[in-house]
């Protein structure tokens, strides 16, 4: 491959693995929930 | 009566699902189509600026709407935008955010079900010994379905049907259902794609009866033609992929969105969903189809092919290839690249269902088994033509209105309500209400005033696009006074239907003039069909915003 080619290849795909997995460590560290649920009743469920 | 709870169980199968749900076949077929018709290493710069500036905004636009929405137990948009807006109009204007989706499904399940029946043909050895022309035939052959590949009549119809069911089936099960097909398919859709990204650029000339280097492919496809950046189209070219690959003005976001929890974060989940299909599109969908078709046709066959359109790289070309790469690899091959496709589609698919499940659920009380059913029953409806007529249009015409314009018109109307009706300083509380990450303040402004104007001139450019997509001299010839010449493809003409006008005007040949003749009609029957849809829904959110008012 030419050099500006690869460089450009292996710049951009290392920048948005990079960020791709920053961003979902960052996902898997931050907390959980917080706040209400959303309720979705169901009515076919005739459990009383 | 219990009142069982939707909701996502994990963070990380909310993420997944998300990430489903924008990653789907364009990421394998289109993207890299995109970027070698559009100035190759290049593209890859207004692609991600457009990202930044249009991408990011909306998903931030979308999650965090969907999330003030389920606050108020709307899970669907027309009673999302009712929400915010305060207007009537909203509600009809949210009518897109269902209508889309069941539109789109009706089309894209039929693809979703070519994918299914390639995985078994790869397995079957339906393509060992078959030619390049055979191979391109077989999909001529399946698509025209009076004509039976595996001596199953009607095997296309039966395709599309068990993946309509299996898709309604797991809908059925609710949000759970829905994330369980995420965790599982996203995975293995990665390593798919990275185990055929890894033989892709190690394919070697004379390798397997390659012709080239894999790499000279991913070469073509990463030098950089930096004249290109100033050529509008490029631009447009970037924005529209952007705009496809995120599912972004569909209202799925906003349907998932809307099972958050009241105060969850929305900032960094939409950040990590949209940067993980960037992962799969840019890093694993840009390194499998064109080094390897490269590999054997060169890159003026590659070309070619791309010039075609993605079926022809995806389910015409990629079958012969496999099949050179042996009796053992060819048929793994195969599998798993139909079969990455098939999860890509059937996470976007899923994603479809809800808005119209949430809809029924929310204003007439459906249960989710009523609301799937009722689902695959609409999209079965819209759907049948598509399979029975796709070679006169019926298919590209759904993907016209429903899967392109109608996606520009409500993201545009959605970015306006979040930023100038709602209001951009409610808009930016919203965003930042419970964020795990700081959003940075500059995209306060980039929402309010970028956001909308990449899109209105995204759209515009669309409605009015010049002959032969020369802008410069359609430019000069307006301000020469020689006035404003539209293109066959711009929206304009595509309503007037001028160019399949004119393709039946040019034709002497009878046989083909009424072919053509026939193609029109159906073309116009496909437009009263997504009319017909449109209307009853928003007849549905009329009789609900009825029901709504006697409540209160």
């Amino acid at each position: 491959m030419d050099t500006i080619a690869l460089t450009m290849m292996i710049t951009v795909q290392t920048l948005v693995t990079a960020i791709t997995i920053y961003f979902f460590i960052k996902v898997m560290k931050a907390p959980v929930e917080r706040g209400e649920h959303t309720e979705m009743p169901d009515p076919l469920d005739e459990n009383p | 009566m219990t009142k069982e709870k939707q909701q996502w169980g994990s963070r990380v199968g909310l993420i997944l699902a998300m990430a489903g749900n924008a990653v789907g076949l364009g990421n394998f077929l289109r993207f890299p189509a995109q970027a070698v018709q559009n100035g190759g290493g290049a593209f890859i710069i207004p692609y991600l600026v457009c990202f930044v500036l249009m991408g990011i905004p909306l998903l931030w636009i979308e999650w965090s709407m969907g999330r003030y929405g389920g606050r108020f137990g709307n899970h669907s948009t027309p009673f999302i935008l009712n929400e915010m807006g305060k207007k009537r109009l909203w509600k009809y204007i949210g009518v897109f955010g269902i209508f889309t989706n069941v539109a789109v499904a009706a089309y894209y399940c039929y693809i979703e079900s070519w994918t299914m029946s390639y995985v078994m043909h790869s397995v079957m050895g339906t393509f060992n010994g078959l030619d390049r022309n055979g191979v391109a035939s077989f999909f001529d052959s399946y698509v025209d379905i009076g004509v039976s590949t595996t001596g199953i009549p009607y095997e296309a119809v039966i395709f599309y049907l068990f993946c309509l069911l299996l898709n309604t089936y797991i809908l059925s099960k609710g949000i759970g259902g829905v994330e369980k097909v995420a965790k599982v398919g996203m995975p293995l859709l990665i390593l798919f794609g990275i185990f055929l990204a890894i033989r892709a650029i190690t394919l070697n000339a004379g390798d397997s009866g390659a012709v080239y280097d894999g790499t000279l492919g991913l070469n073509y496809l990463w030098t950089p033609d930096f004249d290109s950046l100033s050529n509008p189209n490029v631009w447009l070219a970037a924005a529209g992929q952007i705009f496809f690959t995120l599912s972004v003005g569909m209202g799925t976001v906003h349907c998932y969105a809307s099972y958050l929890n009241s105060k969850d974060d929305v900032a960094l989940n939409a950040m990590s969903a949209g940067w993980m299909n960037e992962f799969v599109e840019v890093v694993v969908g840009a390194s499998i189809v064109i080094p390897i078709t490269v590999g054997y046709f060169g890159i003026d066959g590659m070309l070619d092919i791309a010039k075609q359109g993605s079926f022809a790289l995806g389910f015409k070309t990629m079958p012969y290839l496999f099949y050179q790469w042996g009796s053992i690899l060819g048929p793994i091959a195969g599998v798993m690249f139909f079969g990455l496709l098939f999860f890509a589609g059937i996470t976007s698919s899923l994603a479809m269902g809800t808005p119209w499940m949430g809809f029924m659920h929310d204003e007439y009380g459906w249960g989710r088994k009523l609301g799937a059913w009722s689902f695959g029953l609409f999209v079965l409806i819209l759907g049948l033509p598509t399979v029975f007529f796709y070679q006169y249009g019926v298919f590209d015409e759904y993907d016209e209105w429903a899967g392109t314009n109608s996606l520009f018109v409500f993201a545009l109307a959605e970015t306006i309500l979040f930023a100038w009706i709602f209001g951009i300083k409610k808009g930016w509380q919203e965003i930042n209400l419970g964020a795990d990450f700081k959003v940075p303040a500059i995209f306060k402004y980039i929402i309010g005033y970028v956001t909308p104007f990449l899109l209105l001139a995204v759209f515009m450019a669309n409605i009015v696009k010049p002959v032969n997509n020369d802008w410069g001299m359609a430019l000069s010839n307006l301000f020469g006074g020689e006035g404003w010449q539209l293109d066959n493809s711009s929206l304009i003409k595509k309503i007037t239907m001028t160019g399949l006008r004119g393709e039946i005007a040019a034709e002497t040949d009878n046989v083909k003039r009424a072919f053509l003749e026939k193609k029109l009609s159906f073309t116009l029957i496909a437009r009263g069909i997504l009319l017909f849809a449109f209307l009853f829904i928003s007849f549905l959110v009329y009789r609900a915003s009825k029901l709504r008012n006697k409540k209160f």
